[in-house]
């Protein structure tokens, strides 16, 4: 029988046979071509193809393919050698083998001649336009193939496709005149033997980064292995019936080979699992090539750059992802990034880049895609907003990135008012949207204006594998991701002590909280640990006590549907070889202390930074009265050692210590704030350092750590004003009730007054130059207007970011220069620098961020919060060199 | 020449209809599958703009019958991001071309011109 | 009105699920608890290699966390949704449902999310289930609805006979 004779079960079979035989003839034509032939490779090719032809009773094939299998199989002939007649042997059988396929007579052996199709990069649906090539030429030249089969075209996403076309005359000319019709079609080349052919589907990429699946791959469809899951899915669930029902009856010999059959289920489909995921690369290789094109057409210069293209992802999801991804990055180019011209004029790089990240955590894998284009008008998003009446104009304003972004995903919103030839109206967010929500994707995104865009994808991940530490914590088992894990101890060695009210282990000198893990999960958990864990996850650092632990082993954690949200602190669980469901914990999410001791601060903190938040450490005095101080202001807690009196020292001082060789003076908060002193000393030094000095402060307890807004900082009734002049400010807090925050610049400098301001030697700058200037503290305020008096320049003071803020939009008036205390209730400094940044009309306008926390890493961190300068306070002549030099670096169109 | 619009949107069908009569064609429209086939017997247009989503018979069900009863017949599908297996079915069902939503108006008068029967 | 139920007890109380809405129901052998959950999630169970999550009516009812033997695999758009049971009884025709207005009042606020007709059934309450029964007891996890305490001890069985 032949082929075109076969009467097939389902098309679906037939694309899967043809597909195969692609591959394999492919390898056979390849192979017989290069020196020397990788004759193990062609001889399995030529195994397969006789198998299968031989189930499907393909007479004339299998005995083709059985004489070359003779011919080239080496084993046992020691004085076997590759000849040009066995070369030409195999080349032939390729051409019968093929010609057969495309439904030739039995006599006509000639060749078919390959043509491979390159398809625009940015189209969108390559395999549908394949599918036209093979009509348009088939339907005049019959016997034509594609390769990919036409079945397997409704999921292609590839660049190049293969039509085997029936040598007939002038069939050059033909081809290219029949695929004419056909859109998206960039390149017909006619493949000749003697030419080194390229390979299918593949662009010019680095073979090294692929990950080596050529060997001995198998080609299986996806359906093929979803059956394969659900068949394995089926036999575990056969077999917890059968276990229920048989349980108790089982003796042991019977019970572990049951067990065993567990087992080898789980891993099958652990391993079928692990097939269906591809590395992201498979998609990114095309990017490159998609960019090159769309930035050509729109005279752009744009380059992309991708990353972590090995990070794996389920290959259903990945094809679907494909898409999206592509509108993505079309976007990106045709709004995102800005002309040539447009970009040198903004002292960008001509060239603009488009960045594509990929990297897998907490039971996701992340996708990235950043430009540095002009970014997102948030300003004009507020103002459709209000138009829409989708927000009040209270809410619009008030609206921070996050709020507003949900807006960028409704149908039929475009921030750019344009239509381009490439992306429409700039529509599609919502359909992208709507994509990732169907696989349980998410998608948000950051903006900076003038700055670029960053948009991240969120993807559901399979599954992951880790190397972990098991341990017991009261009833459950729970597994650490290996990384994490720093030191296990016995309690016993590891010397638990007391330090900041809690257990602690030291760690280079410096206290590390130790945890019950038990108690982490459930306070009311009886539980008796004997060992100590140390875990480090970024900044987060802790000691966690268990109570046994059982070793390391290599699991397969997934994540559970439905859980994720409610328990952040759980990234997925894990099948035990014995039965039990480990618990893999996120240790990040779990401890509940985030600062380590005197460690630099690292990106977390950006988090902080611009979101209207702060930490407090809440402490007390006497009695049941919390305040709170901002935790970066606080350097340790110490048990209180020896102070030492100094003659004519500050009423409120209690004298000074000395800690690591430095002298600290010690400020005794009861006198300040009028308490009742305790009978002994406060038993707990605090230190603190701000304003560029260093001070302790004696207190009861320190208590803990809260996260707090700004916005639920009350300002004290006005009563009350006089009364506690150290008192910025109230925060209801749901659990420890209230805490009062203290103004501690204030006490510092009512104990030790700042030095007289050195006479700047500044030109003055005149009255036309007005500068805003935004603090709570009146001591603060008064301290600026005097450092910057002598510029003869006019202020205007507020006493919150907020009142700034009105007036700026309210009068629409344009200060020179802004100075923003950071510590603000209502809204922090960061947020007011980033609102004025974030709006086209007050962007321009330069911005000092003025701020008692400790200058270490702020100027690092400035570019990033928006702020044209930071200054830690309090130098009044920085202060106002730094005005000057502001005023004087404004471009001269700038409005005053 | 005489285009016929099957699209379950109205607004869609109200896009279409406006650029088509601008660029001097004769708009006739239905509303899902079942009734294009039967809109298609009737006046015989010079080709058919198909939405792929549709109640009662979908746009790959309707173009197979359309292309059954009348060989000539010229079908473009017109389809969101993401229903490529579809198109593939459509062509092999009979249809000659896709256009993307959202369109580009100029795509869709190319179409109608390559494609559209003349006479 | 006509509809088939599933019958399943919870305690000492009946519910029906609409049996389109039940993909499967399962013998559990483990359910593995996990800490820092609202009550209404039992745990996790593993079927199929797969471990879903199980959500449980028994402390909205006011009954003791028992062992857990049974759960009902919902059907429908991915979601593996498993609630369990006590016991499945079995299909069952009903029709004439009770006018809202008799019953509504017996219902404790959090039920009231979940039950959408009664009937009566050979000397039993029926209290029937809606077909997205796990998306709601998911948003209540999410929006922060309390199930109630103990609301339903009395009123129906005593009323009942």
């Amino acid at each position: 029988m032949r082929f075109d004779e076969i009467r097939w079960d389902s098309e679906e079979e037939r694309a899967l046979f043809l597909e195969e035989a692609f591959e394999l003839l492919g390898t056979l034509e390849e192979g017989a071509l290069k020196t020397p032939p990788p004759i193990e490779a062609m001889f399995r090719a030529a195994h397969t193809l006789k198998g299968s032809g031989g189930m499907l009773g393909l007479t004339e094939w299998v005995e083709r393919a059985h004489r070359l299998e003779d011919a080239i199989d080496r084993r046992g002939r020691p004085d076997w050698q590759w000849t040009p007649e066995l070369q030409q042997l195999v080349l032939e059988t390729v051409d019968a083998l093929r010609a057969e396929l495309s439904g030739a007579p039995a006599d006509d052996r000639t060749a078919l001649v390959r043509f491979d199709l390159r398809w625009s990069a940015s189209c969108p649906m390559p395999g549908v336009r394949a599918l036209q090539a093979y009509n348009a030429v088939s339907a005049a030249i019959p016997g034509t193939m594609s390769d990919p089969p036409v079945d397997r075209l409704g999921d292609w996403h590839g660049e190049v496709s293969v039509l085997w076309v029936p040598s007939v005359a002038d069939v050059e000319e033909q081809v290219q005149a029949l695929l004419a019709v056909v859109d998206d079609l960039v390149e017909v080349k006619r493949v000749d033997r003697a030419l080194e052919a390229p390979h299918l589907t593949e662009s010019p990429t680095d073979e090294s980064q692929r990950p080596d699946r050529r060997d001995a791959t198998l080609r299986i469809s996806a359906d093929t292995l979803e059956a394969i899951m659900e068949g394995i899915g089926e036999l575990l669930l056969d077999h917890g019936q059968l276990e229920h029902r048989l349980g108790h009856a089982l003796d042991s010999a019977t019970r572990s080979v049951f067990e065993h059959m567990r087992r080898r289920a789980l891993d099958l489909q652990d391993l079928t699992l692990r097939a269906r995921m591809l590395p992201l690369d498979t998609l990114f290789r095309q990017y490159p090539r998609a960019v090159h094109d769309i930035a050509r057409k729109l005279n752009k210069k744009i380059e992309l750059k991708t990353q972590g293209g090995d990070t794996e992802l389920d290959r259903v999801v990945m094809d679907r992802l494909h898409e999206p991804l592509l509108h993505l990055l079309r976007n990106a180019c045709d709004h995102g990034i800005e002309s040539p011209e447009e970009r040198i004029q903004l002292g960008k790089p001509e060239t603009g880049t488009v960045r594509l990240t990929a990297y897998a955590a907490q039971g996701h894998v992340h996708i990235q895609l950043e430009d540095d284009g002009r970014g997102i008008d948030w300003q004009k998003l507020r103002d459709k907003a209000e138009r829409e009446g989708w927000m009040s104009h209270d809410e619009a304003e008030r609206a921070r990135e996050e709020e507003l972004q949900d807006l960028l995903f409704r149908p039929g919103v475009s921030t750019r008012d344009q239509v381009t030839d490439l992306s429409g109206r700039g529509v599609g967010l919502d359909v992208v949207r709507a994509f990732l929500d169907e696989i349980h994707g998410a998608i948000s995104v950051e903006s900076r204006w003038g700055q670029g865009t960053t948009f991240h994808i969120e993807l559901p991940m399979t599954m992951a594998i880790v190397t972990a530490l098991i341990v017991e914590a009261g009833p459950w088992t729970v597994g650490f991701p290996i990384a994490t894990v720093e030191r296990i101890e016995s309690v016993s060695v590891a010397g638990v002590k007391s330090a900041l009210g809690h257990d602690a282990v030291s760690d280079r000198n410096t206290p590390l909280p130790v945890f019950s893990l038990t108690e982490l999960l459930d306070p009311d958990q009886p539980h008796e640990d004997h060992y100590v864990v140390r875990v480090k996850d970024g900044r987060t650092q802790a000691a966690l006590t268990v109570g046994e632990v059982t070793g390391q082993q290599e699991i397969v954690i997934k994540p559970v549907e439905g859980l994720t949200g409610l328990t952040p602190w759980l990234s997925g669980v894990a099948l035990l070889g014995d039965g039990r469901l480990a618990l893999v914990v996120d240790v990040r999410r779990l401890v509940p202390v985030t600062r380590s001791e005197g460690e630099a601060l690292r990106e977390d903190d950006v988090i902080l930074l611009g979101s209207n938040q702060m930490e407090l450490l809440v402490f007390r005095l006497n009695g049941d009265q919390r305040y709170g101080i901002n935790v970066y202001k606080t350097r340790e807690v110490l048990p209180a050692t020896t102070v030492t009196r100094v003659a004519g020292q500050h009423p409120w001082l209690d004298g000074v210590v000395y800690v690591r060789g430095q002298a600290l003076p010690v400020i005794n908060l009861y006198r300040a704030l009028d308490l009742d002193p305790q009978a002994d000393s406060a038993p707990l030094l605090m230190v603190a350092e701000f304003n560029q000095t260093v001070q302790a402060f004696g207190v009861y307890e320190v208590e803990q750590m809260v996260r707090v807004g700004w916005d639920a900082v009350e300002t004290l009734p006005d009563l009350m004003e006089g009364h506690n002049r150290f008192v910025t400010g109230l925060i209801n807090h749901p659990t420890l009730g209230t805490i009062q925050l203290l103004d501690f610049e204030a006490l510092l400098a009512a104990v030790a007054p700042p030095a007289p301001e050195a006479e700047p030697q500044l030109p003055p700058l005149g009255p036309e130059v007005t500068v805003w200037l935004a603090d709570d503290s009146a001591v603060a305020r008064q301290q600026v207007e005097k450092a910057l008096a002598s510029l003869g320049v006019t202020m205007r003071t507020f006493r919150d970011g907020t009142e700034l803020l009105a007036a700026v939009r309210g009068e629409g008036a344009r200060p020179d220069v802004v100075v923003l205390d950071v510590e603000m209730p209502k809204l922090d400094g960061y947020s007011v620098a980033r609102q004025l940044k974030e709006s086209a009309e007050t962007a321009a306008i330069p911005i000092i961020l003025h701020t008692s926390l400790s200058g270490k890493w702020q100027a690092s961190r400035a570019q990033e919060i928006d702020a044209d300068a930071v200054i830690t306070k309090f130098d009044p002549g920085l202060l106002a060199a730094t005005v000057v030099r502001l005023v004087a670096a404004r471009p001269l169109s700038a409005v005053s | 020449m005489t285009i016929l619009i099957a699209d379950d949107a109205a607004f869609m069908r109200m896009r279409l209809r406006k650029l088509l009569e601008e660029a001097g064609h004769d708009v006739i429209e239905a509303a899902n599958g079942r009734e294009a086939v039967a809109k298609y017997q009737e006046h015989r247009p010079h080709a058919v703009l198909m939405d792929i989503t549709m109640p009662e018979l979908d746009g790959v069900a309707a173009t197979r019958e359309i292309c059954q009863s009348d060989p000539t017949a010229r079908v473009i599908m017109v389809s969101a991001l993401g229903q490529q297996a579809m198109i593939v079915a459509a062509i092999q069902a009979g249809a000659k071309d896709f256009v993307v939503k959202p369109y580009e108006p100029e795509r869709i008068l190319q179409a109608i011109d390559k494609w559209a029967r003349v006479g | 009105m006509n509809q088939e139920l599933l019958v399943v007890r919870i305690g000492p109380y009946f519910f029906g699920a609409p049996v389109l809405a039940v993909a499967e129901i399962l013998q559990l052998s483990d359910v593995t608890r996990i800490p820092r959950v609202p009550p209404q999630v039992a745990g996790i169970a593993v079927v199929r290699g797969l471990p879903l999550m199980v959500m449980t009516l028994s402390p909205a009812l006011g009954l003791p966390a028992e062992r857990m033997e049974f759960v009902l695999r919902w059907a429908g758009d991915r979601n593996t949704a498993l609630v369990h049971v006590d016991e499945v009884v079995g299909l069952v025709q009903v029709d004439h449902p009770l006018p809202k207005d008799s019953w509504a009042t017996l219902v404790p606020p959090a039920a009231a999310n979940w039950v959408v007709d009664v009937y009566r059934w050979h000397d039993e309450w029926l209290w029937a289930w809606p077909e997205d029964l796990p998306q709601r007891l998911a948003a209540e996890l999410t929006g922060g609805l309390k199930p109630g305490g103990s609301g339903w001890a009395a009123a129906p069985m005593a009323q009942g006979g």
